[in-house]
């Protein structure tokens, strides 16, 4: 505050203003404070768990058919760390899928005689390149992403069943209505 | 002498020291966005259970189901199938597990009774504690599509309220199951997605 004495001499008092200017400061650069640490906690969290990439492997399920879509090669950047007789079985499998992305997905038709041995070996292949990532420390694992058209639940059911069976139990997977899968997986790349 | 030059000077100081905390916390509070990847995962949530048939859907009471599982199989010994509720018939499928078909599905509830406090099944989404629980659906699947359309429906109105879900698609031949709870794989019931994880 400003006095003005008798003798004319001009005070300058700020003992109110500067307290409470210094009080707001104080607490907001405390605040601050505490945001900024509570950040740099939640970030450190974040690191010590490593993200695994989860790939779908998309198989259709049709009331009379199943339709397998395997994922685009996310191998590409482990394959160098292989051995040549990995790389060779990996060379195989990622053959056998690009000639299943060309022809639009494998389809296996679905009914009383259905041979399952195609989706056995399908099922093979994930189970081997998740052990191989596992075993090489690569943060890389695929999941089956079952699509389920109207109808088609009980070939669901099936899979279900065949994926319970010893070799294949740690295979994750995923469950889906048909279209609203494809959008999820979109909105997630 | 004037104060103006310090009160601008101090008024300035702190607006920015207040924008700056009001960035710092907007930002800190927004959400680290997972993908709603329809992968299923282990949790610690409960499942809650509704079945949805057609453009209805009912929600089932577990304790009510064993419950009355117990009463029948006392009473008449042998009996294959009894009534669980006024929505659904059981029957003992194998020693943990009890299989549901619904009846009188007519008169369940539409989609927006779930919205609505004064029905039971409304009270039941109500009391659905998020940090505890989750939604599991078993979605009849009778080639139409209907049971579907409406499962699709009802999953993002549970997502919104931040409720994670689960479901299976039921058929004659693959009908809704519950379990006693065992460490039996069937038996997991997991959300499929990332609506909150625990």
């Amino acid at each position: 505050m400003l006095s003005v004495g008798s003798s004319r001499k001009l005070t300058l008092e700020l003992f109110p203003f500067i307290s409470l200017f210094l009080c707001v400061i104080g607490v907001l650069a405390f605040l601050q404070n505490l945001l900024v640490i509570g950040e740099i906690g939640a970030s450190e969290e974040d690191a010590i768990q490593p993200q695994i990439f989860q790939t779908a492997y998309r198989i259709e399920s049709h009331p009379d058919r199943l339709v397998l879509h395997p994922p685009e090669d996310a191998l590409t950047p482990f394959y160098e760390k292989l051995s040549l007789e990995e790389q060779a079985g990996v060379d195989q499998i990622v053959a056998r899928r690009s000639a299943e992305r060309k022809a639009k997905g494998k389809v296996l038709g679905f009914g009383a005689n259905f041979d399952e041995t195609y989706l056995q070996i399908t099922l093979n292949e994930i189970a081997s390149i998740n052990r191989l990532s596992k075993e090489r420390g690569f943060s890389y694992e695929e999941y089956i992403l079952f699509e389920i058209h109207s109808g088609g639940s009980d070939a669901y059911h099936y899979l279900l069943r065949l994926l319970e069976q010893p070799g294949y139990s740690h295979i994750r997977s995923g469950l889906d209505l048909a279209n609203a899968s494809t959008q999820a997986l979109e909105s997630a790349q | 002498m004037s104060l103006d030059s310090l009160t601008d000077l101090v008024s300035n100081a702190v607006g920015v020291l207040i924008l700056l905390l009001l960035m710092t916390a907007l930002q800190s509070n927004k959400p680290n966005y997972e993908p709603p990847l329809p992968i299923e995962h282990q949790s610690g949530l409960l499942p809650q259970f509704f079945y949805i048939y057609n453009d209805r859907v009912q929600s089932i009471d577990v304790n009510a189901a064993f419950t009355n599982s117990l009463l029948a199989a006392s009473q008449s010994g042998n009996q294959e199938e009894f009534r669980i509720s006024a929505d659904f018939i059981g029957r003992q499928d194998q020693l943990l597990t009890l299989t549901l078909s619904p009846v009188d599905t007519e008169h369940w509830p539409l989609f927006k009774a779930l919205n609505d406090e004064t029905t039971v099944i409304g009270q039941r989404v109500s009391a659905l504690d998020n940090e505890k629980e989750f939604a599991f659906f078993f979605v009849r699947d009778n080639g139409e599509g209907a049971g579907f359309q409406e499962f699709s429906k009802i999953r993002q109105w549970f997502l919104d309220r931040g409720t994670a879900v689960g479901w299976l698609p039921v058929t004659d031949d693959n009908p809704a199951y519950l379990c006693s709870w065992g460490d039996i794989s069937a038996c997991r019931y997991s959300p499929s997605y990332y609506g909150q994880r625990s």
